[in-house]
């Protein structure tokens, strides 16, 4: 797929560091694997395995509730992981594809070549996911109407976060909107696009990692 | 549909689901790579790096077009409120490196 997305080729460009501009996607992982190397273990591949299979159970059990709730007839489905993550199948995916990419980014390349890890393409997949989540809940609200905000009100986007950490995550985008949540594209698209280029600014020091 | 067939035909089809988004993300990716190599020769498998980099040069072009059009996708899912377009032209970046089993 990323020799037909054109990555493949960009991969053996001359300047291989725009693939890294995604960078600062691998500081959660680092720091939790420098925790389990203060107990003495390399968890990095261990880890990523862990990663994909939680990826992959998220997934199972949000596909498993949303297809029991439309056999059922559950116009809006709020039970099960729906109960804790609104959109727990992405996040599955999400989690999936970001324990390939650390297990990728520690795999040698043929021959002793180099082979930038693909952080950027990873993060451009997590702001489209995001940014598609978040334009199905506007056109859920129009649907549900109260019920869905009740429902958005009291469950996570997708990860469960303490809400201090939620807060933090959200204030530039309640900074920018001067409101709780972006009610048209336009907004979506504003601030995703100001979400990927700081995150991209952040991935800049990380450029000599990798 | 009762409450214990709906469960079972939820937990088949997920189950399904899973196996289909994990065998896709391995194979797709090999399978295309065994599609292209009948068009263009894999020159790195017998060591010919100086015709691997021109093959390289030659290809780049197509790349960039390529790479356009997934983005292209996505941005046009967004304008016409084709969420699935986006969805899929993120699944196009889908980060995978594809090694060679000999490699």
């Amino acid at each position: 797929m990323f020799f037909l997305a054109g990555i493949g080729i960009l991969m053996l460009d001359a300047s291989p560091a725009i693939l890294k501009l995604g960078g600062i996607v691998y500081l959660p992982y680092i720091a939790l694997v420098a925790l389990f190397r203060l107990l003495g273990i390399d968890a990095w591949i261990p880890l990523s395995f862990i990663v994909m299979g939680a990826g992959l159970f998220v997934f199972f059990l949000g596909a498993t509730a949303w297809l029991y709730g439309k056999f059922m007839g559950v116009g809006l489905v709020t039970f099960w992981i729906y109960r804790y993550s609104r959109h727990p199948q992405y996040l599955g995916f999400l989690l999936w594809s970001y324990g390939l990419l650390m297990l990728t980014s520690i795999l040698g390349s043929p021959m002793g070549g180099y082979i930038p890890p693909p952080s950027l393409p990873w993060l451009l997949l997590a702001l489209a996911i995001v940014s598609t989540a978040a334009m199905e809940e506007n056109a859920m609200t129009r649907r549900y109407g109260e019920k869905y905000l009740e429902y958005r009100s009291r469950t996570a986007f997708m990860i469960p976060l303490l809400r201090d950490i939620s807060s933090l995550v959200t204030f530039p985008a309640r900074l920018i909107l001067k409101k709780e949540w972006p009610e048209s594209k336009r907004e979506i698209i504003y601030v995703i696009t100001i979400y990927g280029t700081i995150l991209v600014l952040l991935s800049l020091p990380m450029l000599p990692l990798f | 549909m009762g409450h214990r067939q709906s469960l079972l035909a939820a937990l088949v089809l997920s189950a399904l689901f899973t196996s289909a988004l994990v065998y896709a993300t391995v194979e797709i990716p090999i399978a295309t790579d065994s599609l292209l190599k009948q068009f263009f020769p894999d020159y790195g498998l017998t060591f010919e790096w100086g015709k691997a980099q021109e093959l390289v040069q030659a290809l780049r072009p197509l790349g960039y077009v390529a790479f356009l059009c997934v983005l292209s996708l996505m941005i046009t899912g967004f304008v016409i409120n084709r969420w699935r377009l986006t969805v899929l032209g993120a699944l196009d970046v889908l980060p995978s490196r594809h090694r060679h089993p000999n490699a």
